[in-house]
């Protein structure tokens, strides 16, 4: 009798302990799953903003590619990518610049100051520098994840 | 007795219900797994692809800038036929020994043309076997110095 009652206890041991084992495994593979869902979702998600916002930039100089147009300014500090454009009699300008976090861009009149608070948000960045040799633009940018990307584009405006 | 009996058959059937459970689950695991580790390789390769496309373009903009600096006066020397340029894991441009990419730049012209092709491959592959993005670019000159 006594043997039997021990018999059934461990066998009751056991069947928990599969049982906690099953409920264990369940947990941890959902777990895991969203673990590598939710890396692969942020990863492309930054990877696709940071691929718009690049070819954003050179979309955006190839429209204002014409002499003189596209040029590299510094105001109050600020590197800016600065287009020109001219509608009618009067001349505007698009600054693309970072500022607070984030990749902005501004479009004003060239008679007004720049003001780096006015501009639109076009993604959350980290860093962001620019430069210009000859007629090649380097820009280089640093997205959320601290992930380095660098775009070249060449101003063939600036060959004429 | 006949109670005790009915328990522990019933138990038995219990136990052996949990024992498939768990193999159903592990063979679920298993199949889920796979599916992750396939989601991810899917995710690098996608993100490899789309920094090979920034690098070959790029190398075609730097391309496009000094052949039309060229063509103005007359393409030097330095101009070779072929180059390569190494990019660690994150498409940074790092030493040979250190490489993961490559980029091959293999340059030709003909009489009023002066092309590039772009070859953007795994640094152990060969040029040809298994390219992640190529890209090719032609520049029309209207003279072409000593190249």
């Amino acid at each position: 009798m006594q043997l039997r009652k021990k018999n059934h206890t461990s066998e009751l041991i056991f069947t928990i302990t599969l049982f906690s084992i099953f409920l264990i495994s369940s947990v941890l593979l959902v777990l895991f799953g969203a673990n590598i869902y939710q890396k692969i979702s942020a990863e492309s998600s930054v990877n696709e903003t940071m691929r718009t916002s690049l070819s954003y930039i050179q979309e955006k100089v190839r429209q204002c590619d014409h002499e003189s147009s596209v040029q590299v300014e510094n105001h109050n500090g600020i590197d800016t990518l600065a287009l020109h454009t001219s509608y009618g009699t009067d001349n505007y300008v698009t600054y693309i610049y970072y500022y607070d976090g984030s990749l902005k861009e501004l479009f004003t009149k060239s008679s007004l100051d720049f003001n780096p608070s006015a501009g639109n948000s076009v993604t959350d960045i980290s860093a962001f520098s620019i430069s210009k040799d000859s007629s090649l633009i380097q820009i280089v940018l640093t997205d959320t994840n601290n992930q380095t990307h660098e775009l070249l584009i060449h101003a063939s405006s600036e060959m004429q | 007795m006949k109670r005790q009996s009915y328990n522990i058959r019933h138990s038995s059937m219990f136990l052996i219900e949990l024992i498939i459970a768990i193999l159903f689950l592990s063979l679920c695991s298993a199949i889920c797994i796979r599916l992750f580790v396939n989601a991810r390789l899917a995710e690098n390769n996608s993100y490899n692809i789309t920094q090979a496309v920034t690098v070959a373009q790029n190398i075609a903009e730097v391309f496009e800038a000094r052949v039309s600096e060229a063509s103005q006066s007359s393409i030097d020397d330095n101009f070779l036929p072929e180059y390569t340029i190494y990019y660690d894991n994150n498409f940074l441009k790092c030493d040979k020994e250190n490489a993961v990419f490559s980029a091959d730049i293999c340059i030709s012209c003909s009489e009023y043309l002066i092309s590039a092709d772009i070859i953007i491959a795994k640094a152990s592959d060969t040029v040809n076997s298994n390219s992640i993005y190529s890209l090719h670019v032609d520049h029309a000159v209207s003279t072409l110095g000593g190249l």
